[in-house]
């Protein structure tokens, strides 16, 4: 049965040249489907990997309860020495819990194009670079505790105007220096940091936002949440930094998500069709090749396989391409949306799935055209001109 | 014309191929629908934005004292400022999100062009807890005039601890463009006297009217320098630009569009062109049969020109209904304030949709036309 | 209404890529208006490009073609489509009838070039369609037609417009010898009955035998075969 599949197939492969143009029709259409879907994907996919790497699994975020957004959070001085103190928080060299006060405001910043957009300003306090160890200087210095000095991320400084050092941000009480670069390999490379303290004098605010900590183990989560949850002094939410920027990243991009879902699905029902169209056509070109070999004895079965592999061979091929296309615009390039700066992604996971929709339009579009091929009358296909 | 019959016979000669090819360029022209009507509804965000409008909010996050009002309005060019805060929050389960829009007397004013009447205003003036729903979220909460409802909100701190606003209903009002899935209007006083105390006379933005439309973004220049170093520095968001889809996000989300429905037209002229070419192969001698019959060249390429233009139309009008019908059906499915804006089927999106389809027709219909004018009858004939 | 055709020293080769084959080597022939003629020679010796100048076709490349007194050579090719239209019928050895039409709507095909009114059209075509005995199967597809109906459709529609001149090549090549004995008795009631000028082109001798005259193609010259009394 294999050898019987894998001779008619292999002839029905030779034959593909002759039916070049009808075969181009699937490999177009899967290419332009599967290349805008994951065109339009690689912004949605592009900010959850951005956001997924910012999560960190050892880092647990505490926020005031109900808060979906940090800017929402207000964790006040009386709070923040209590959640510090509490069990399952990593210590520092110095014997201090690693739990930093932080503060999340938007600022407003010049797009690089002239336009007026928005960013994070961040407030890390003594305990920030020890939350955050991934955060590295690559130029000029870290600003220093209670001076009005700012760092900006690499992305900012690439996707915004005025965001070298030495350039000067806007604050309430005057213009703050940036003095330093900052990479973070995450998120927060579109975003300003700055000292906590400061800012929030300098804001005329005395809320920290949210209190950062570094686990003692991946497990004690659990531990710092009980603690923090049923002190009565406290009306707190603890997640896992990784959950909170999931859980972000799902609400900023379910709207993009659904869009680039919506327009893959209308393209492939159009490649679909196509799809059927060619490969009747193709069963019917081939009638007196298929009708010959049943005459000589080889199964419907085969047949009909012959045609579903044509199908996956062709749209396979046009999904590649189009993955390919979107890969080579798209993949890595730095983008912004909103306040958030992400590079934009063509994953392999996401050209799996290219395939994998791919495979599936073969299956569907290929199915009736094999049935009828194993059904063709053998002995008018014999006879026909 | 006396010359369809002999197009339509030469269409559904294989009514199969037919079909699918209809059905794919139906599809094509759905989401041309979609992207081209998405875009049209940002040109039409950009065309209802006025410019003699900003708004105006907290530098560095948060609220602003309401008293700034005064202080903005009393600056030269400046007509009326307004204040309005929103709660965003759920009824019943967290799924079933809302936003309401908390407006205080000035709001009337400031945005006339609002399709709520004087009378309409007045009903959550007079009820404080009233509440102006517009018809699609009062369809999608099955709300009636009359009806009391409660919004959990939990990130809004209330003086009596709770996270829940009891509110009722005192009109169903007509939709608006720029709130693609509907809006809810409350009013302003009752939001801020059952807040905490530290954020009683707050508000989220104002909204300010300037007099003269071409000083709007001096006006909005000299507002934010006025409170650059006082304790609530401000940013200001002219109308014009705040409605502007691309300068808001950053994102040439109307360039993508046009790339979409671009990809999808390069598919179908794929599809119909060979279609139609291999068509013309197979009929190859019926059409030198037309010639000895008398058709001239003319003829017999506008026939094949037909024959492209037929599925191609059709499939443009089917795939623009379509697209209406979808446009009509996802704004329920959303929940509100995810930004996705509706698509608007209008005039310019069929007409692009059919000038398409007419270019995706003439250009299958060249190569096999060119083929037949070169044919050789005698040859075609004898080729039997 | 008769034809008479006039060919004078016509020299036609055909192009195969770069050779240059020579079929006819100036040949002449004279047809009377309202003769039957029927022409027969081995493959390549001319017999359809002759008949493919008489209809204008094709041009000769040298030599005239005078066709019911029209000086065939010196139309363009738009102009010969033209006369085409109301000057000559064609039959084909296969037919050529669109599948996806109807007995009626492939008889009126022709009229679709004219400016007769709908009703007119479905007059003339009900009156060929009698002419060549398939009134009762006007609404039938070809195929659900045997061989000789769906060639009297051909005849039909070869007639519709009332043209002088009948062209027919191989008409009977894909018919039974008693299906092929009615179509040629048609052919022969269409030249005395409506004085019809008819060329048949022909392999088979009992077919060229219904014509009134006989004629032969060897090598690009022209034979008269038998003078048969009609």
């Amino acid at each position: 049965m294999l050898r019987q599949i894998w001779i008619v197939s292999a002839l029905n492969f030779k034959s593909l040249p002759g039916r070049f143009w009808q075969s181009m029709v699937i490999v177009v259409g899967l290419a332009a489907t599967i290349g805008v879907m994951l065109s339009m994907l690689s912004v949605s996919a592009g900010m959850r990997e951005g956001y997924a790497k910012a999560g960190d699994p050892g880092r647990a975020i505490v926020i005031s309860k109900g808060a979906e957004q940090e800017g929402q959070s207000a964790i006040t001085r009386a709070m923040a020495p209590l959640i510090a103190v509490a069990p399952g928080i990593a210590k520092d060299t110095d014997g201090k819990p690693l739990a930093d006060r932080t503060l999340n405001v938007g600022v407003p910043v010049l797009r690089a194009d002239g336009s007026k957009g928005f960013t994070s300003m961040r407030g890390f306090s003594d305990k920030g670079p020890g939350v955050r160890p991934e955060l590295k200087i690559v130029a000029g210095r870290m600003f220093q505790p209670g001076k009005r000095e700012i760092i900006a991320g690499v992305g900012a400084r690439i996707m915004f105007r005025h965001m070298q050092v030495g350039d000067k941000v806007i604050l309430p009480d005057g213009q703050w220096p940036i003095v330093g670069i900052f990479s973070t390999g995450d998120q927060l490379e579109g975003q300003l940091i700055g000292d906590t303290e400061t800012l929030l004098t300098t804001l005329h605010k005395t809320n920290y936002n949210s209190v950062l900590v570094r686990l003692s183990s991946l497990d004690s989560l659990t531990t710092l949440k009980r603690a923090l949850t049923t002190n009565p002094a406290l009306s707190v939410d603890v997640m896992r930094h990784s959950d909170w920027y999931a859980r972000l990243a799902d609400q900023q991009t379910f709207a993009l998500a659904l869009l680039g879902y919506i327009v893959g699905t209308v393209m492939a029902i159009g490649a679909l069709f196509g799809c059927l169209n060619t490969l009747y056509s193709a069963v019917s070109t081939r009638g007196r090749e298929i009708a010959t070999l049943r005459a000589l004895g080889y199964g419907a079965f085969p047949v009909a396989v012959s045609v579903i592999l044509e199908a996956i061979l062709l749209s396979v091929a046009g999904a590649l391409i189009g993955a390919g296309i979107a890969w080579a615009l798209y993949d890595g390039k730095l983008d912004l949306f909103g306040n958030t700066i992400f590079h934009l992604s063509v994953s392999p996971k996401q050209i799996e799935l290219g395939v994998i929709w791919a495979i599936a339009v073969a299956l569907l579009g290929g199915l009736l055209p094999s049935i009828r091929a194993a059904r063709l009358p053998v002995v008018d296909a014999l006879r026909a001109t | 014309m006396k010359y369809f019959p002999l197009v339509w016979a030469a269409i559904m000669r294989k009514p199969t191929r037919a079909v699918l090819t209809l059905l794919s360029v139906m599809l094509a022209f759905t989401l041309f629908g979609l992207t081209i009507g998405m875009n049209a509804t940002f040109a039409k965000f950009k065309e209802d934005a006025r410019d003699d409008r900003m708004f105006v909010f907290a530098r560095f996050s948060g609220l602003v004292p309401v008293a700034l009002e005064r202080q903005i309005e009393s600056m030269p060019g400046v007509e009326m400022v307004a204040s309005s805060s929103g709660i965003g929050g759920y009824i019943k389960d967290p799924k079933n999100r809302v936003f309401v829009q908390m407006m205080d007397d000035k709001v009337a004013k400031v945005n006339p062009e609002y399709p709520i009447t004087p009378a309409q205003w007045q009903m959550i003036r007079d009820d404080r807890m009233g509440m102006l729903v517009s018809k699609m979220q009062a369809d999608r909460w099955h709300l009636k005039p009359g009806d009391t409802f409660v919004i959990a909100s939990p990130m809004v701190k209330k003086l009596d601890g709770t996270m829940s606003w009891t509110f009722k209903v005192a009109a169903v009002t007509p939709d608006m463009n720029i709130f693609g899935q509907g809006y809810m209007f409350g009013n302003f006083d009752y939001m801020d006297k059952a807040r905490t105390l530290s954020d009683q006379s707050k508000t989220g933005q104002f909204r300010v009217k300037v007099s003269d439309p071409t000083k709007t973004a001096e006006i909005a220049q000299q507002i934010e320098d006025k409170f650059a170093n006082s304790a609530t520095p401000l940013q200001t968001l002219t109308e014009k630009v705040a409605f502007d889809v691309t300068a808001n996000t950053g994102m040439d989300i109307a360039a993508v569009d046009r790339d979409v429905a671009l990809a999808g037209m390069f598919m179908v002229l794929f599809l119909t062109a060979n279609s139609l070419a291999q068509a013309v192969r197979e009929r190859f001698a019926e059409f030198a049969t037309l010639k000895t019959i008398g058709f001239s060249d003319g003829g017999v390429i506008g026939l094949v020109f037909a024959e492209a233009a037929v599925p191609c139309l059709l499939g443009a009008g089917l795939g623009i209904g379509l697209a209406t019908i979808i446009s009509n059906i996802i704004p329920h499915f959303l929940p509100p304030g995810q930004g996705l804006p509706i698509p608007t089927m209008e005039v310019m999106v069929f007409v692009w949709a059919f000038l398409c389809a007419a270019l995706v027709a003439f250009i299958s219909a060249a190569l096999p036309a060119l083929r037949l004018r070169q044919m050789d009858i005698a040859t075609a004939l004898s080729g039997r | 209404m008769s034809a008479a055709i006039s060919l004078r020293n016509v020299v036609k080769a055909y192009k195969r890529g770069k050779e240059s084959v020579p079929v006819l080597h100036g040949l002449s022939l004279e047809i009377p208006a309202g003769q039957f003629v029927s022409l027969m020679g081995p493959s390549g010796s001319g017999k359809t490009t002759i008949l493919n100048l008489v209809g204008g076709l094709d041009h000769a490349n040298s030599g005239e073609v005078i066709v019911g007194g029209e000086h065939l050579e010196t139309l363009s090719g738009g102009q010969l489509t033209k006369w085409r239209a109301g000057h000559v019928g064609f039959i084909f050895q296969f037919y050529n009838l669109m599948p996806m039409l109807s007995a009626a709507g492939n008889v009126e095909l022709p009229l679709l070039l004219t400016s007769l009114s709908k009703s007119e059209r479905a007059r003339r075509v009900e009156i060929a369609l009698e002419i060549v005995g398939l009134k009762d199967r006007a609404s039938h597809k070809p195929g659900e037609m045997s061989g000789g109906q769906q060639q009297r459709v051909g005849i039909a529609r070869a007639i519709v417009a009332d043209p002088p001149l009948l062209l027919c090549d191989e008409p009977t090549g894909d018919l039974d010898r008693a299906t092929a004995d009615e179509i040629l008795s048609l052919l022969q009631q269409l030249n005395r009955q409506h004085k019809k000028t008819i060329l048949m082109v022909t392999h088979d001798p009992k077919a060229a035998d219904h014509a009134s005259r006989q004629m032969e193609t060897d090598k690009g010259q022209l034979f008269e075969r038998a003078l048969v009394s009609a």
